[in-house]
């Protein structure tokens, strides 16, 4: 009675893979090896480089000419430390149950949480996914590239990358663009920042301009907002669960969490650093897009660190689409029981296809309409991810203390104490940053 | 699928990994504690103030863009 179940594509697709792992594993035992840590690494990476999308680089942008090299650096290290906590416990999750985050909340906490986390989770992400064309857009209009044609050129990207119908493919592709978030940090290097500046920075956390006000918080807020939100922890779990990640590669998984926090933190600090010099020559920037920033920055950074500028910010505007998009179609798909996975055939998963590609053509299509409410739309997203934040974390930290689900894989005190601190925190500036953007003079 | 040719994968995918015996497997309801029940109760509260709060938002936006 060992072989009672059929096989799919998908299963075919995820177990060529995993033999891979397994062959590496029987030649080399349990330890650690860079060839095995190849194979597993990719969610981890991908969703702390997805983060890094075209609003986020831009926030850290203001932020440097806002505040200039000091409190920020640390603080930008300190929420992707936040980020690595929660995102590890989506690792877990998916390793030992192999099921997606909308699934298992559907399925132990009923309907009606599972169908408002898939229905917000897909209306945060349309939203989003136009403030990530708008990137797209502006970062290739600094070239001069028409409207239209970096719009279609990015649904473009997003579809060839998904059409290939393998997980493996699809992560790699992905990765590799990724990796390209670090543009910024030759652009940092280009901005010669004054080493005991930044060293001091870390050290001190300082200075911070002007102190304490109401600017400072709505900025740090915005950092945070940056840095953790609710897709991240659907998308990592759906990811892991379709790379085929299982129990023994816990311990990858993590390194992977940490590796992707590291380098997104990296690139985070290295815009802040790149857009210094707007706050040194006093230029106010607190209205500046992608395009006007490398415009502004132009004078400082030489043509080359303008045009990396720019297209940094098309990269993350791109890397983003594609993973948010992702997880939408993950969320869609694991709550109305249908095949979720980059793994099936165009046949057999469509839709879970259709809902990746039409979310990415509604929201490339919505940046196209002239006099669409596009500033609308930015400013209402922040606000409505606030709304999906809790419920997202206060079931990620149910699911991760399910005994029944989890078994020995349960959050340890350590894990709970710094799980429930963290949430407690990011609810508290969500909903605070939620009210001062609906109410801007409630500080 | 036919099974023959690959029933190597039964040895490569854990059992829970198989799409079929996911879709078979069914997990059922958690079982609530007052606590949880107490929590869920409290972000129902909250989704219900926080959609007041959009639709602030949004009346406000409006209003101003006429």
């Amino acid at each position: 009675m060992k072989h009672i179940h059929d096989i799919t594509t998908e299963d075919v697709k995820r177990a060529l893979d995993r033999r891979q792992v397994h062959l590496l594993r029987a030649r080399q035992g349990r330890g650690l090896s860079w060839q095995l840590l190849w194979l597993l690494i990719g969610p981890g990476i991908l969703v702390m480089l997805g983060e890094n999308d075209a609003p986020s680089m831009i926030s850290y942008a203001t932020t440097g000419a806002q505040y200039g090299i000091g409190f920020f650096l640390p603080f930008i290290l300190l929420t992707f430390a936040m980020a690595f906590v929660i995102q590890e416990m989506t690792v877990r999750l998916a390793a030992v149950t192999h099921r997606g985050h909308s699934e298992l909340i559907y399925a132990r906490f009923g309907s009606f949480w599972g169908f408002f986390s898939m229905f917000d989770l897909f209306l945060t992400n349309l939203m989003t996914l136009v403030t990530e064309f708008i990137g797209i857009r502006a970062g290739l209009g600094f070239f001069g590239i028409p409207p239209l044609l970096s719009v279609l050129g990015g649904f473009m990207v997003i579809f060839a990358v998904v059409i290939t119908r393998r997980y493996w493919t699809w992560e790699r592709i992905t990765l590799s663009l990724s990796l390209f978030n670090l543009i910024f940090v030759p652009v940092a290097i280009l901005a010669h920042p004054v080493d005991s500046q930044v060293v001091g920075a870390f050290l001190t956390w300082g200075p911070l301009p002007g102190g304490w006000t109401q600017q400072t918080i709505i900025v740090l807020a915005a950092n945070i907002g940056a840095t953790v939100t609710p897709w991240m922890i659907f998308f990592q779990q759906s990811a892991v669960v379709d790379k085929g990640l299982t129990i023994d590669d816990i311990r990858q998984g993590r390194i992977d969490t940490a590796l992707g926090a590291l380098l997104a933190a990296t690139a985070g600090i290295a815009t802040v650093i790149a857009a210094a010099p707007l706050y040194v020559h006093h230029i106010d920037a607190s209205s500046f897009q992608g395009a006007e920033f490398a415009q502004a920055l132009r004078p400082y950074l030489g043509n080359v660190g303008a045009t990396l500028f720019a297209l940094g910010i098309f990269e993350a505007g791109l890397v983003a689409a594609i993973t948010i998009s992702s997880s939408s179609a993950y969320a869609l798909c694991e709550v109305t029981g249908r095949p979720n996975s980059l793994n099936r055939s165009l046949r057999d998963g469509w839709l879970f296809y259709a809902a990746l590609l039409m979310s990415a053509g509604i929201s490339a299509f919505l940046v196209m309409i002239p006099n669409a409410p596009l500033t609308f739309i930015v400013l209402i997203v922040n606000v409505i991810a606030v709304l999906a934040m809790p419920p997202a974390l206060v079931f990620l930290i149910l699911l991760v203390n399910d005994h029944e689900l989890m078994g020995v894989h349960v959050n340890g005190h350590l894990s709970n104490i710094l799980a429930i601190t963290i949430t407690v925190f990011l609810c508290l500036v969500g909903i605070l940053w939620a009210l001062v953007t609906v109410f801007p003079h409630i500080l | 699928m036919n099974k023959e040719p690959v029933t190597w994968v039964y040895d490569v995918l854990k059992p829970g990994q198989l799409t079929t015996a996911k879709r078979m497997q069914h997990i059922g309801r958690r079982r609530l504690s007052p606590l949880t029940i107490l929590l869920l109760w409290v972000l129902r509260l909250y989704l219900v103030l926080m959609l007041f709060v959009i639709g602030y938002q949004i009346w406000t936006v409006l209003h101003g863009a006429k």
